[in-house]
Formats: C-alpha cells, sequence, structure tokens
C-alpha cells in the first residue's frame, strides 16, 4: 500500500522546462496536473554561494546531489554517474532539482532551420522530422514570448512570424573589435538570440551582467524552468518534490495505469492520471522507460521499435582559446555574437556544419595557474595575471552530430546507483561526418586566430554541449520511431514524451527554445484529447 | 633576477605605524584590531600563526592580507606534517636575509638557500594565495578563499569576481574605466 497516492487528469514526471512549459499549458486550459520531480527545491542565493565555495569548475557543484536523486558529476575524482563505454566520452551534465537544468544553463535560445528538421531530404544524411518547420513556427513564437527572448530582428534568422519579444543585447567591447578583422575574412556575425532580459520582463529585472549565467544567473535575469514551476503552482499545478519516479506501470490494454515514485524517507507515492508525460530530460527519460521493462514489455516501455537509449546524438564542439594582441575587456553575458557562416552548404552532405561563439569571459583561474606554473612571481605576477585576462578571447564551436545507432545507453542491472537504480552504460562515438566537421573547426580556428595576430594557446575538444538527443525519437513509423509526430508513444496510447529524447535531428542549434515549443504543442494536443475523452476511447478500445 | 621593494626597515615601520607594538600577534584579536591589516613581527619567537602571517606577506608582496583568509590558510596548511618546520625555517631564511640595503630576490634564487622541501612549499603557498584553492596530491582538494584569492586583487576594476560582482547592464559594451 501505497503511503500517498496522486491523482490528477495528467501526471508529469520531472519539472525542468519540458515538464513545467506542459504543465503551465495545460493548467491554462484548466487541466488537473501534478508533477513528480526527483530533486529538492532551490534557492538562488543559496546556489550562488556554494559555487564560490566549491573548488571545482564544472557547471553543477553549487547544485544538489542527492542520494535520492543522483545526477552526473563531471569530475574524474568522483564515482563516474555514467560507465562511459565507448571511444569517445559525453560528458552530459544535468540537474535533478525544482526546475531541473536550465538553472545552469546559458539561455541561447535558438531556433531550429527548416533545412535541420529535413536533414535527409536535402542533404541525404540524417533522420527528417516528421514534419516540417513551418508547423513548429507558431509554438517557436509562443515560447519565445513565454521565456522572454531578447533578439535582433535584422539578424538573418529562420522564417518569423513574430518579432522577438525583447531586444537583442548589446554587443561586448570583445566583439566589437574582432567582428571588424573577422568580417574581412567573409565571416558574418549576429546576435545569438537568448532568453536573458534586455530589459526588465515577466518580473525579472534586467540583465546586471555578473557574466556567469552558466552555472548561474545570480540575478534571475536569464529565464529558468522554474519561472513556469512557480507560475504552475499559482494555477493549481501540484507539485511533488523529492519524489523520484522508479517505475511505469502499464494495464492489460497497454495504457499506463499509474506509476510508482519513493520519497528520501523511503515512502511510495502512486500516481494516478488519464494520461502521463514523460519530461525527465533526454537521459533520464529513456532510462525509465528501459527501467520499467516488465512481463509484457520485456525490452522496456514504448520500445517496440527497439529504439529506447539509442540513436543518442549531441552537440559536441571545439574550445579555442587564444591570446589578443592588445586588451579586449573579455565581460558580460556569456556571448553576444556568433558566427552561422559554417552552418549550411551542401558540404553537410558529407561532414558535419558547425557555428561558434565568441564568449565574455576571461578564464582569470586559468591564466593565473598557467602563470604560476611557468614560475611566474610577485610582483610582476598580478599585472601579468591582468595582461593575460584582458587580452584573452575564447571561442567554441557547436557543431552537428548524426544519430548513430550504436551510441546509446544500456541498463547494468548488476550495479546501483546511489538511489538504488541500474547504473547506464552509455556509449558514444563519433563517425567520419563528425571528424570531418572537427577539422574544419579547426582549420577556421587556426585561421581567426592568424587573421586577429592572436596567440593560439589551445584548442580543445571535442566537447559535448549536454544535449542528450534522440534516444526516443519521433516519427511516423511504429518500426522505427518511438513516439508520433505529437510526442506520444506508439506503443502506450496515454503516455507522451517530451524533451531533448523526442528529436530526430537538432542541426547545430541549441535545443531547449524548441524543448519549449514541443512541450507547449504536445500540451495543446493533450488537452485537445482529453477534452475530446480520447484517450478514455483508447483504453477501452 | 628580479627586486621587489619590501625590506626589513619597511615592514617595522609600517608595523609601528599600525600601533602593533609588541603585543601585536600574540593573539588572534589584533588581526580584527587593526582592519586586517597583516604586517610580519620580526622577533624571534614569534607564534605560528603570526609566522604563517608574516611569511605569507613576505612570499605574496601583499602586505595587507585579509586576517580570516590568513586564519583559513593557516589551519589548513599546519595540517600537513612538515608545514610547521617549512614555515619556520622560510620565515627565518627571508627574514634573516632582507636588509635595508637588499631587496628581496626571487624564491627561485640560490641566495636563499631553501632545502627543496622549502622550495616546494613556497610555491605551494604562493599558489593557494592566488587560487585560493588548496592541491596537495595526498589531501583532498578545497577551496580555502574565494573573494579574498589574490587573482581577484590583479584583475580588479577589469573583470567582476564571478557570482559576485557585476558590472551593470551595457557596461560590457565599452572597456572598463580603469582607476590609476
Ligand atoms: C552547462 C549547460 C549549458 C546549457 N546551455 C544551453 C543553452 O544555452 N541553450 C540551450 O538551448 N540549452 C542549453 N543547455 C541544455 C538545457 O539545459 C537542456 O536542454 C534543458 O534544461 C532540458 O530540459 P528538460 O526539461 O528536458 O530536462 P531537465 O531540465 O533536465 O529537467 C528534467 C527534470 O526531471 C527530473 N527527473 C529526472 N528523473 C526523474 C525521475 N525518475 N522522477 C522524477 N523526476 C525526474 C529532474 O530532476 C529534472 O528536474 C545547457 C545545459 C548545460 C548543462
Amino acid at each position: 500500500m501505497s503511503d500517498t497516492v496522486v491523482e490528477a487528469d495528467v501526471i508529469i514526471i520531472g519539472s525542468g522546462v519540458a515538464g513545467a512549459m506542459a504543465a503551465y499549458t495545460l493548467a491554462n486550459k484548466g487541466v488537473k496536473v501534478a508533477i513528480l520531480e526527483a530533486g529538492p527545491r532551490i534557492d538562488r542565493a543559496a546556489i550562488v554561494k556554494k559555487f564560490t565555495q566549491s573548488h571545482k569548475f564544472d557547471f553543477s557543484s553549487g547544485y544538489p546531489n542527492e542520494d535520492w536523486a543522483p545526477r552526473p558529476d563531471w569530475d574524474p575524482a568522483e564515482k563516474p554517474y555514467f560507465d562511459h563505454i565507448g571511444p569517445a566520452q559525453a560528458n552530459v551534465e544535468y540537474l535533478r532539482n525544482v526546475g531541473g537544468t536550465t538553472w545552469h544553463w546559458s539561455g541561447f535560445a535558438i531556433r531550429l532551420h527548416p533545412e535541420d528538421m529535413k536533414i535527409k531530404s536535402t542533404y541525404g544524411v540524417g533522420i527528417d522530422w516528421p514534419f516540417d518547420y513551418a508547423e513548429l513556427e507558431p509554438y517557436y513564437s509562443e515560447a519565445e514570448k513565454e521565456m522572454g527572448v531578447s533578439g535582433d530582428d535584422k539578424d538573418p534568422h529562420p522564417p518569423r512570424s513574430k518579432p522577438f519579444p525583447l531586444p537583442p543585447i548589446p554587443r561586448s567591447y570583445s566583439d566589437k573589435i574582432i567582428a571588424p578583422k573577422l568580417e574581412k575574412m567573409g565571416i558574418k556575425f549576429s546576435t545569438p538570440p537568448a532568453a536573458r532580459n534586455s530589459r526588465a520582463y515577466d518580473g525579472r529585472s534586467q540583465c546586471m551582467g555578473f557574466g556567469t549565467c552558466s552555472p548561474i544567473c545570480p540575478s534571475g535575469a536569464q529565464y529558468a524552468a522554474v519561472v513556469h514551476v512557480n507560475k504552475s503552482e499559482k494555477l493549481g499545478v501540484r507539485v511533488l518534490e523529492n519524489t523520484r519516479v522508479d517505475r511505469i506501470i502499464t494495464d492489460a490494454s497497454g495504457k499506463i495505469s499509474e506509476v510508482h515514485a519513493k520519497r528520501p524517507d523511503g515512502t511510495d507515492v502512486t500516481a494516478r492520471g488519464r494520461i502521463f508525460l514523460l519530461a525527465a530530460n533526454g537521459i533520464e527519460s529513456p532510462r525509465l522507460l528501459l527501467m520499467s521493462a516488465n512481463e509484457t514489455y520485456s525490452k522496456g516501455l514504448a520500445n517496440s521499435s527497439g529504439r529506447v537509449g539509442r540513436y543518442f546524438f549531441e552537440h559536441p564542439g571545439l574550445v579555442c582559446r587564444m591570446v589578443m594582441p592588445a586588451p579586449v575587456y573579455p565581460r558580460g553575458p556569456e556571448a553576444t555574437m556568433s558566427s552561422d557562416n559554417f552552418r549550411n552548404g551542401d558540404f553537410r552532405r558529407t561532414r558535419a556544419g558547425f557555428t561558434f561563439s565568441i564568449h565574455n569571459f576571461a578564464h582569470h583561474f586559468e591564466a593565473t595557474s598557467d602563470l604560476l606554473e611557468k614560475g611566474a612571481e610577485p610582483p610582476s605576477l598580478d599585472s601579468a595575471i591582468r595582461d593575460r585576462v584582458v587580452r584573452m578571447i575564447d571561442m567554441s564551436s557547436h557543431m552537428e552530430q548524426l544519430p548513430s545507432e550504436k551510441n546509446g545507453i544500456t541498463l547494468d542491472w548488476t550495479r546501483r546507483d546511489r538511489a538504488g537504480q541500474p547504473v547506464m552504460k552509455h556509449y558514444y562515438s563519433f563517425s567520419d561526418y563528425e571528424n570531418a566537421g572537427f577539422e574544419a573547426a579547426k582549420e577556421t580556428f587556426r585561421h581567426i586566430t592568424k587573421a586577429l595576430d592572436a596567440e593560439l594557446l589551445s584548442i580543445q575538444g571535442p566537447v559535448t554541449e549536454h544535449h542528450p538527443l534522440g534516444m526516443a525519437m519521433m516519427g511516423k513509423d511504429k518500426k522505427t520511431s518511438v513516439v508520433d509526430p505529437h510526442c506520444r508513444s506508439h506503443d502506450h496510447p496515454n503516455l507522451f514524451i517530451v524533451g531533448t529524447a523526442v528529436f530526430p535531428s537538432c542541426g547545430m542549434s541549441r535545443p531547449t527554445l524548441t524543448i519549449a515549443a514541443l512541450a507547449i504543442r504536445t500540451a495543446e494536443e493533450i488537452a485537445r484529447q482529453l477534452k475530446k475523452k480520447r484517450i478514455n476511447r483508447i483504453s477501452t478500445d | 633576477m628580479q627586486k621587489i621593494g619590501i625590506t626589513r626597515r619597511k615592514l617595522m615601520k609600517t608595523l609601528l605605524a599600525l600601533g602593533a607594538g609588541s603585543v601585536f600577534f600574540s593573539t588572534l584579536s589584533p588581526f580584527a584590531r587593526d582592519g586586517g591589516k597583516v604586517w610580519a613581527f620580526l622577533g624571534d619567537s614569534t607564534p605560528s600563526l603570526e609566522t604563517f602571517a608574516a611569511l605569507s606577506s613576505l612570499i605574496t608582496l601583499h602586505d595587507d592580507l585579509d586576517a580570516d583568509s590568513i586564519a583559513r590558510m593557516y589551519k589548513v596548511f599546519m595540517d600537513e606534517p612538515w608545514a610547521p618546520e617549512h614555515i619556520e625555517g622560510l620565515h627565518k631564511k627571508i627574514i634573516g636575509a632582507l636588509s635595508d640595503e637588499k631587496k628581496r630576490p626571487s624564491l627561485k634564487d640560490p641566495v636563499w638557500k631553501f632545502t627543496d622541501g622549502e622550495s616546494w612549499f613556497a610555491g605551494h603557498l604562493l599558489t593557494t594565495w592566488y587560487l585560493g584553492i588548496y592541491y596537495h596530491e595526498e589531501r583532498p582538494t578545497q577551496r580555502i578563499l574565494y573573494e579574498n584569492a589574490l587573482q581577484f586583487r590583479a584583475i580588479k576594476g577589469v573583470m567582476p569576481i564571478p557570482y559576485l560582482e557585476n558590472v551593470g547592464y551595457g557596461a560590457w559594451t565599452s572597456p572598463p574605466e580603469i582607476k590609476k
């Protein structure tokens, strides 16, 4: 017997941007919603303080990593969360707390380009989305309004029906020095759209220029999904924090009947609803489907195609660090200028495209330790650090990757994580397509360094960008996909999935705006089906 | 060889100007009383915390290290078995070789006759003061200092201290106004 029973029209698993945006959309339509969230509620000021107390340089160390809601920790000294078994390593970081991973995202809210969604039809590689950009466009506009996206309407963008809700974040001083030099090379720049307030918006302040957009915006001027968790609660959505779902249960008809969750004190929670929406992020969602295997669904739920946990892809990138010949004083929001120059072209038939952005952050710690290692000493040490920091420039490329059948997760039931769940084995590799993309990006960075008359410190990578894509892919054919074009499981009529797991491709666009757009679209479909009682009808079919 | 402007006379002068007198550094409280300024006590029988404070100033060449930071650093460093010996040894050697005429040479200069252990410890101490993070292969890495790590003095005015300082909306579009 369960200690707590929760009932609602829609049970959502996970309170990140996918879950929160869906909950908010549904609650606005009068649907009764409950969210089960594995992690605790957190306080912005407390997290900021924790980052100042941490010795780690990851994006997560200020955030909770509880025994009942463990998460990856990018520190080789820690016991790895994943068992990396492939030739490459995807160091995907994500959070498990109320509001999910957008607490520490960088805020770039980029739309997919129409050809990204039709990559197979356009370039003969990858997998097409089951619908085109025009279908998603209104939801992009809606998501941009909800998140408060700033952008420059004069920049080239995928087709837009509405202007950006907020004016663009102004470019940094270093951008202004760098852009004209690189424009001479034919490289064009634009202002990356960001869910960062260029003026006060939706009760949040204007950006104050802390420059720590990721891992946390101390002022809250950058959007985080906790905004929509709070709004949803005001509309009556019940949010159960510290409630980790361990199992999704099916009935004889193949419908989801309930989910079973655990709380830190060991008590059980059973949640029942008419519809279940899995929004536990690109890795935990497929993991939960695999973990919920039963006699009828021995390969895991929603997995008649055998594709749950497979076809993983990411945005692997390179980081180029250089020292400019004169001060550029990098400071301001994470990046205020990026280039789509190397994004599109027929080359995408054989190698990955990439975009790149120039960061407004100087790695003062690295500069200091590098100088100390090289034997610098006081009194000249201070001026050496200062001189290095004001001239330091960091660029990073964001590259596409094609989904590969062999990349993905499997569960090792012989080993358990701190919450008692099976450890994930994560296979990750690159194909010739991506390797050729890395070479092209490296070559571009070398040219750029030369054109800027800068000293190249390093080109590091590939590093993945924490965008775990593809492991519960969307498609029309149930043999080759996990969910239908409305993000509904082909196998379980009342189970929907939102988040990066359903993406068939993602171009070079960071995924969160698309997650939000899809979540709104999916929620509207759920509301429609609830209204028509279609879900119930299916259940009795 | 690098010459630097910290001398025994300068240290003594400042010490007296602060009114620290003979009781200076007999306990932790004077750190707080003089607003966090720390200066070397040049007597022979210095208690370890004070010696550590003086040595820190001599090594970093920052003579106004924050008292709370010194206390934290001291606590962590004194956990190392050889720390007391190295602190005493380095302090004695540096102070002993300083004079009005002679300025402190580079820590790598053979003039000091540091042992290998002392040389290593001097670098370790300097690194920790600048990074604020304590690294030791046999001990857990830990952050000791954040805003008082000396790297932030070096970049004051040109870059905000992450998480704690902000430049204000749009200020990033121009170079910082650098106060001389
Ligand atoms: C450092 C960093 C920078 C990034 N920058 C950008 C960027 O600039 N632009 C961009 O588009 N994207 C960015 N991303 C990616 C972005 O953060 C994610 O795409 C987004 O947060 C995913 O949202 P989600 O709701 O799908 O998952 P999440 O935000 O991860 O939320 C999932 C929620 O589900 C909960 N959960 C998990 N398992 C369970 C369970 N079993 N039971 C109950 N609850 C569960 C989790 O606790 C979590 O709260 C960045 C990511 C990182 C790490």
